[in-house]
């Protein structure tokens, strides 16, 4: 079972997706569904003896096309929708003890050209409106498999944050004429505090707000960049060694494989012209604060949406930043 | 594998050229009526399941 059913309160949907319940938790390593299916052993998702990158559409979506009949009549007050679109998987190591980490520089490079492709199909698709590639890592984050994968979601309608982020940068557009996310990387650039690293083509920086002690932003500097699509070769490939390094810094923070969730924020997919006012970014959540402390979404985040960060921002970047520049390549 | 294992020295090197490789797609169709694709890159060869096909690779306009 699964359908949008629509909150009233925050004007936005909520995806139910009943069959979800049942999905693979934590399996042995012997019976990992994102492990290539060796010989005479058990079949995994994939049905191949070994792998470079693949993606496959989920087991257990929440997005499907088409989409199943939802499991109750909605009303003029409450709306139900069709949970279609897509749910993908990403498989970008056959390794089953890695990280993206851990992958080389060239592989990442070609997840890089394997989320483009995905991004262009799902782009095409009539009934997809917003497309998120994200990566849950750690169980910290609440992963059901430890095998390294990232996803795809192509969702039937803008979610709330892009759409959030989407009408400030046009409202700062329409007072200023400003590209607001690269008026905000302008910002950090000119304060110098929050920088963690700047490249040609990407600054990354903890954002003066940023919400979590080592929340991490990747903004393209180059106005028009909207989306993985507009980029050149040479900027997929500064794309791919930003993302080395500030996967190994995290990962020399507290000398463990950092938790986090990798989320990429590219245009809508509704058909409009977003050039002028949007701009391609990655968000990074880490949701430590120190090496042993959870930073919790609790009462005053997730009963109010009011974020509390217990650190500074400049501290934490101050750290980052020397970790970055440590890593060689 | 190590940090230090996974460093790639190809990143070392100034032109993307100097690191890209031929991207190939091969679909295939899988348990629930659903698609799986397997990329593969330059000359690397995988043992592919029957019904495997090669499919277009969408890159982005300007590489």
């Amino acid at each position: 079972m699964s359908e949008l059913r629509w909150h009233p309160l925050l004007g936005e949907w909520v995806i139910t997706a009943t069959h979800r319940q049942n999905r693979t938790f934590f399996p042995p390593a012997d019976y990992c569904p994102l492990c290539a299916t060796k010989k005479g052993g058990f079949p995994t998702e994939i049905p191949a003896p070994d792998y470079d990158i693949v993606v496959f559409e989920n087991k257990f979506p929440s997005l499907q096309t088409p989409a199943p009949e939802p499991a109750i009549e909605g009303t003029e007050f409450e709306p139900v929708g069709l949970a279609e679109g897509a749910c993908e998987v990403v498989c970008f190591s056959p390794e089953h003890n890695s990280s993206l980490a851990e992958q080389p520089v060239k592989r990442i490079l070609n997840l890089i050209r394997v989320w483009t492709d995905r991004f262009q199909d799902l782009d095409s698709r009539p009934n997809v409106k917003s497309i998120f590639i994200f990566e849950n890592k750690g169980r910290e984050i609440g992963v059901t498999l430890a095998h390294p994968h990232g996803q795809i979601y192509a969702y039937p309608f803008i979610p709330p944050r892009i759409a959030t982020e989407v009408d400030q940068a046009r409202k700062h557009f329409a007072k200023t004429g400003g590209n607001l996310l690269l008026d905000i990387a302008a910002s950090e650039i000119k304060d110098g505090r929050r920088i963690v690293a700047e490249t040609e083509s990407f600054v990354v920086f903890i954002p003066f707000f940023a919400r979590y002690p080592y929340e991490l932003f990747i903004i393209a500097k180059e106005r028009g960049k909207t989306a993985l699509t507009d980029f050149t070769a040479a900027e997929q490939l500064d794309l791919a060694i930003v993302l080395k390094k500030v996967l190994v810094a995290f990962d020399n923070l507290f000398g463990f494989s950092l938790p986090y969730i990798l989320a990429m924020h590219q245009r809508p997919s509704d058909g409009e012209d977003y050039t002028p006012l949007y701009q391609f970014h990655i968000e990074f959540y880490p949701p430590l604060r120190t090496k042993d402390k959870l930073k919790y979404l609790a009462g005053s985040e997730a009963g109010a949406g009011a974020y509390i960060n217990d650190t500074l921002a400049e501290e934490k970047a101050l750290e980052l930043r020397k970790l970055y520049e440590a890593v060689e390549l | 594998m190590s940090q230090e294992q996974s460093i790639d020295a190809a990143a070392g090197q100034s032109s993307p050229a100097d690191v890209r490789e031929d991207i190939h797609k091969y679909t295939v169709p899988i348990e629930g009526d659903r698609k799986l694709y397997f990329y593969t890159f330059g000359d690397e060869k995988l043992e592919l399941p029957e019904g495997a096909v090669l499919t277009e690779v969408k890159e982005a306009a300007n590489v």
